[in-house]
């Protein structure tokens, strides 16, 4: 393909140490917005938080009962299906692990999550890759409510899977039976979706 | 009207053959394509830039020459601060460059001379790219309906285009323009110093009555906001066409 | 596409979408699943940014049309249209 005489685009990977970069990614020092509708503004008083199984609701929170749980901090990079990466992103919330302790739910019912958020964007998860630490609900990223644009109030993080995992807007997670595709995956994207496995889309190994 | 052709809708390499600055901030790039057969007004290309290491990015820019252009074809770009793309092609793409080109592209926000209807243009900054586009064909068609602009710009210094709209209404062929200013006027300025509104809207634009074609372009509130007004003026939502630039509404 | 200057219509996707039609399709004529309405391609609103086209009704906000190219095939979801209509252009508009 021609290559621009001068053009450099935005995205550098030089001076990084390139074992933190999964295969085909740049990184960036911007945080990008990407958004498969307008901006959701949920105010804090009319937010909560459910976790459901069919039509029975396990467990729900307001803001400020969800304030009031155990909060984490977790400082990890993230990497975004189309090609950028952003380290040392700092964010604070309340692990999935936690939540299911306060629903008072010892064990997950099921093997698969369906995120739901304001706006209907949906992805879906293995549980598998929602606990351990490995996964929060979010509220504040580098230490400031997490700005509508990138989610707030509050958004799922799932830093070990490409970010569209990350859903903005969270307000429900359903526990399902099968692994049913969301929003984007039943376009195409990889069901499991690891950066570092460089599944990107369906038919990818 | 010509309908693009599969050939068209390729990539091409696109030689710059000429370079003018319209504003301090927004530069018209000429180009000369290998495969060209005319486009109409209103239609926009794709262009490409790809790095040595093969990242690439893609942006679409509306035609400002006029349609049936053959030899030449020019795109008018607004350098957007941190932007990726238009930095590059507003100061560093040079005359004898190439760069990929795809088009003409899209057939809904067009508009040819054999469209009687008066054409009500309204705009906010760029948006009077596809616009120009518009008048340019005008001016070289025989038939040239009642045409008015509404264009909506920061300052004096960034009304893009400016001398050569102010002749265009002194050829008195049936063509008015109302200018307005968000950000701070002239000392002998006659034209409006706010937003444009609904009210603006009444006074300016063409009754539905006489049943314009109505192109809205701008910024995506800009364009939201008049197509509005526009509807609860009475014009018929089949003939507002609209083409916002700029995200919806977010800010990075 | 989509950054700087970008159209949030549409219009923007003659290139990327359009490419796989052998008709211009920023003229067709979307009826929205969800509230009926009828809107040109050409004036949707445009989403998903890198990820994917996502064309969203103008009164109602919901999806209308969803696309996503890779490998070199198109894929198209047009659950959120009722109906897709295509006159071939002989009228001035």
């Amino acid at each position: 393909m021609p290559i621009t005489r001068g053009f450099k685009g935005k995205r550098s990977n030089a001076d990084t140490a390139l074992d933190r970069i999964p295969p085909g990614q740049y990184v960036t020092q911007d945080f990008p917005v990407l958004t498969a509708g307008p901006t959701q503004r949920t105010p804090v008083e009319n937010w909560s938080l459910t976790l459901q199984r069919g039509g029975e609701k396990l467990a729900h929170w307001s803001w400020e009962q969800f304030e009031a749980l155990q909060q984490t901090e977790r400082t990890t990079d993230i990497h975004c299906v189309t090609k950028w990466s952003k380290f040392d992103t700092r964010w604070r919330g309340v692990t999935i692990d936690d939540l299911l302790k306060a629903a008072g739910l010892s064990a997950p019912p099921t093997q698969f999550v369906m995120a739901h958020c304001d706006g209907g964007y949906t992805t879906n998860l293995l549980i598998a890759d929602l606990l351990d630490g490995k996964a929060m609900i979010a509220t504040h990223y580098d230490n400031l409510p997490i700005p509508v644009t990138h989610g707030g109030p509050a958004r799922l993080l799932v830093p070990h899977l490409y970010f569209w995992k990350s859903a903005k807007w969270v307000r429900r997670l359903e526990f399902v039976d099968a692994n049913k595709p969301g929003f984007w995956e039943s376009m195409g994207y990889h069901i499991h979706r690891d950066p570092w496995c460089e599944q990107r889309y369906t038919g990818d190994a | 009207m010509p309908d693009t052709s599969p050939l068209l809708r390729d990539w091409q390499l696109a030689s710059v053959a000429a370079i003018r600055d319209e504003t301090p901030s927004v530069r018209t790039i000429a180009f000369s394509l290998p495969q060209w057969t005319g486009h109409l007004a209103g239609q926009h290309v794709d262009v490409r830039l790809t790095t040595d290491d093969g990242y690439q990015a893609e942006r679409s820019y509306s035609l400002a020459s006029p349609g049936g252009s053959i030899a030449l074809i020019e795109i008018t770009v607004e350098r957007i601060t941190d932007g990726e793309v238009s930095p590059f092609l507003t100061e560093q793409l040079a005359l004898g460059d190439t760069i990929e080109l795809r088009g003409p592209l899209g057939g809904y926000f067009t508009w040819s001379p054999e469209n009687p209807a008066p054409l009500m243009l309204i705009t906010g900054g760029s948006g009077i790219v596809p616009l120009m586009s518009m008048l340019r064909t005008r001016t070289k068609a025989f038939r040239r309906p009642p045409t008015r602009l509404l264009y909506s710009s920061r300052n004096f210094e960034e009304i893009i285009y400016r001398s050569e709209l102010d002749r265009l209404v002194e050829t008195k062929d049936g063509f008015s323009i109302a200018h307005t200013l968000t950000r701070g006027a002239p000392v002998n300025w006659n034209g409006e110093t706010r937003r444009v509104d609904g009210a603006m809207l009444a006074k300016y634009t063409f009754p539905a009555a006489q049943a314009p074609h109505n192109f809205v372009c701008g910024p995506t509130s800009f364009v939201e906001t008049v197509a509005d007004c526009l509807v609860a003026l009475g014009h018929p939502e089949t003939v507002i066409k609209t083409e916002r630039f700029g995200p919806t509404g977010e800010k990075r | 596409m989509i950054d700087d200057a970008r159209s949030s219509d549409g219009n923007a996707v003659a290139g990327p979408l359009g490419r796989f039609f052998a008709f211009d399709i920023t003229r067709m004529i979307v009826t929205c699943d969800a509230c009926g309405s009828e809107s040109p391609l050409g004036a949707l609103r445009l989403y998903g940014d890198k990820m994917g086209i996502v064309l969203r009704c103008v009164h109602c906000g919901e999806v209308n049309l969803r696309a996503l190219e890779f490998n070199g095939a198109l894929s198209l979801d047009a659950r959120g249209a009722t109906r897709l209509t295509f006159r071939p252009p002989v009228d001035l508009l």
